[in-house]
C-alpha cells in the first residue's frame, strides 16, 4: 500500500482540515491597521537556546517563529565526500501544527526548496575554506508560519552561525517585501504574503538574503509577477 | 579535569558522584529540575504547549481534522500522537525517519492517552456515524537533555488543556458539513503526570542498602550510563495508570 507509514501513530486515511467547512471571512487588506507600509514587525531573537549544539538561535517575528541549530565543524560521514573546502548541510523542517493545514512528517518539495534556497545564501558568507574535510550541519525547525519564514530562518542561521564562532564574511540578515497592486509593504504578514488579486495587477513576495556591512545581496528568492521596475523599488 | 575523566570514564565519574549523594549537576539523587510550562503559544495549531524541564524542551501542537469514523466504533473519535526528535536536538540524532527511541515513545504517548482516560473518545465525534475529530498530536523536541517521557506527557497534558475545538453540525437532508467559528474546549477527565527515573546497580553503596541506586529525573549524560530505566504515569488521586521498565536487570 503506498504511504503507510510503518514507523508512526497514523490517523484514519481521507482526513480533513475542517477549515474547508467554515465560511470564509473576506480580510480587508487594503490598509495595515498596526504598522505603516514600510514598517517592521516587531522581532525577538535570543541565542544559545539549544544547550548541545555548538551554536543556536530563536526569532520570533510578529507570529511567525523559527529556531535554528548549527553543529559543526564536525568529521564529514561519508569518506567518498572528501572535500578540501568543506560541505555545508542545510535541512529546513515545518513543524506539523506550524501551518493553517497540517504537514506531512516528511520532507516535501518546498522544505526541500527552501533549505537550498538557505544553503545558496551561506555559501557566499561561509568562509568554508577554513574548514577543510569538516562539515558544518544547519537545522532550522518552523514552529509557525506567520508570514517571512524564508526572512526569519536567514537571519537566525546568521546568528546561531555566530553563536558556533564559525567564520562569516559578512553579517547575515533576510528580509521580505510584498508587492501588492502597486503597495510596497516590508516584512509582509501571512494574510498579506498570500494574498490574490485579479490578473493584470502586479502581485509577488521578494526574500533577499542580505550582507550588513559590505552591502551585498547573497540570495534573493521571488515569487509572482513583477515587472523589472518594481523589482527595483522594492529591493531599495 | 573533571571533564576530561567525565569524556574519558562517563560510568565511573557518575558513580563517583551518586556515592557521596550528589549528582554532576548538583541535585541530590531524587531531586527533579524546575519544570516550566505554557500553554496556548502556537495560533496556527488548535491547542499547544512547550515544556522546559531544566535543558529539556518540547514544544507540543494539536492539529484538529475531520473524518469519517470506523464502522467498528462508529461513535468514536481518533487521537494520533507522534514524537519528532529533530537533528538539532542532540548532534547523537540523524536526519531521517524516526528512530528506535522515537518510535517506542510514540507507542508510549499512545498507550499513556489511552490507558489513562484523560480523554472520552466519544466526546470528540460530534456526529455518530458521520463525523469524527481526529487530533493529530505532535510532540517536537527542540533540545534533548534527558528525561523526555516526563516532559512530553507533560506537554502533551497541557496541549490537551489548551485544545478549542468548534462545533460540527451534519445536515441529513443536504448531506453536508458546517463547522462553526466560535471554538470552545474540549473536557479533560484527569491530568496524568509521568515520573522517570535511571536505575544504577551499585555493588556496594554507602547510603542505601540496596543494590539499586534511583534517579530521579536524569539528564542525557546519566540516561546514558545508567542500567535501567523505570517511569511511572501517575492520575491525580495517586493511582498509576501505566508503568514502563527498560534495561537488562530486574529491579
Amino acid at each position: 500500500m503506498p504511504g503507510v507509514d510503518l514507523y508512526r501513530n497514523t490517523g484514519p486515511e481521507g482526513s480533513v482540515d475542517y477549515k474547508i467547512y467554515q465560511e470564509k471571512e473576506d480580510k480587508n487588506l487594503e490598509k495595515r491597521t498596526d504598522r505603516k507600509d514600510h514598517e517592521l514587525r516587531k522581532m525577538f531573537l535570543k541565542t544559545g537556546v539549544i544547550s548541545h549544539a555548538k551554536g543556536s538561535a530563536f526569532i520570533e517575528v510578529g507570529d511567525t517563529k523559527v529556531e535554528v541549530g548549527v553543529y559543526g565543524p564536525r568529521e564529514i560521514p561519508k569518506r567518498s565526500d572528501f572535500s578540501m573546502k568543506g560541505i555545508l548541510s542545510c535541512e529546513m523542517k515545518f513543524a506539523p501544527f506550524a501551518c493553517s493545514t497540517r504537514r506531512g512528517h516528511q520532507r516535501d518539495s518546498e522544505e526541500i526548496e527552501l533549505g537550498l534556497l538557505l544553503k545558496e545564501c551561506l555559501e557566499s558568507t561561509v568562509r568554508m575554506n577554513l574548514y577543510p574535510k569538516s562539515c558544518i550541519d544547519i537545522f532550522v525547525t518552523v514552529l509557525e508560519d506567520g508570514g517571512g519564514v524564508l526572512a526569519a530562518a536567514i537571519t537566525a542561521t546568521g546568528m546561531a552561525l555566530a553563536d558556533a564562532q564559525i567564520d562569516m564574511y559578512d553579517n547575515l540578515v533576510g528580509s521580505c517585501i510584498s508587492v501588492n497592486q502597486g503597495r510596497f509593504l516590508a516584512d509582509p504578514s501571512l494574510d498579506e504574503e498570500v494574498s490574490c488579486s485579479d490578473a493584470g495587477h502586479e502581485q509577488g513576495n521578494i526574500t533577499i538574503g542580505y550582507l550588513n556591512t559590505s552591502e551585498q545581496v547573497v540570495c534573493l528568492f521571488s515569487q509572482g509577477v513583477l515587472s523589472s521596475t518594481s523589482m527595483d523599488t522594492a529591493l531599495n | 579535569m573533571s571533564l576530561e575523566f567525565q569524556a574519558l570514564l562517563p560510568e565511573e565519574y557518575l558513580i563517583k558522584h551518586i556515592e557521596t549523594g550528589t549528582r554532576p549537576d548538583g541535585r541530590k539523587l531524587t531531586d527533579r529540575r524546575p519544570v516550566s510550562i505554557a500553554g496556548d503559544n502556537i495560533k496556527s495549531a488548535d491547542g499547544s504547549a512547550i515544556v522546559k524541564q531544566g535543558n529539556t524542551t518540547v514544544i507540543c501542537g494539536i492539529k484538529a481534522e475531520l473524518a469519517k469514523p470506523t464502522t467498528e466504533q462508529p461513535d468514536q473519535g481518533f487521537i494520533v500522537p507522534n514524537i519528532i526528535l529533530t537533528p538539532m536536538c542532540h548532534p547523537n540524532i540523524k536526519l531521517g525517519p524516526p528512530s528506535a527511541t522515537a518510535q517506542e515513545l510514540s507507542t508510549f504517548l499512545k498507550d499513556v492517552v489511552h490507558a489513562s482516560g484523560c480523554l472520552n473518545l466519544t466526546d470528540l465525534c460530534p456526529v455518530p456515524n458521520r463525523v469524527a475529530w481526529v487530533l493529530y498530536i505532535d510532540v517536537v523536541c527542540l533540545d534533548h537533555d534527558g528525561n523526555l517521557r516526563d516532559a512530553a506527557i507533560a506537554a502533551l497534558i497541557a496541549a490537551l488543556n489548551s485544545l478549542r475545538l468548534p462545533q460540527v453540525t451534519f445536515d441529513e437532508e443536504l448531506e453536508q458539513i458546517s463547522v462553526s467559528k466560535s471554538k470552545s474546549k474540549l473536557k479533560i477527565l484527569c491530568n496524568p503526570v509521568c515520573c522517570s527515573y535511571s536505575v544504577f546497580h551499585l555493588e556496594s553503596s554507602e547510603i542505601t542498602s540496596e543494590e539499586n541506586t534511583l534517579l530521579a529525573d536524569p539528564t542525557y549524560a546519566e540516561e546514558e550510563v545508567a542500567n535501567s530505566e523505570i517511569s511511572f504515569v501517575i492520575l491525580e488521586k495517586g493511582e498509576i495508570c501505566v508503568t514502563h521498565q527498560t534495561g537488562d536487570r530486574p529491579i
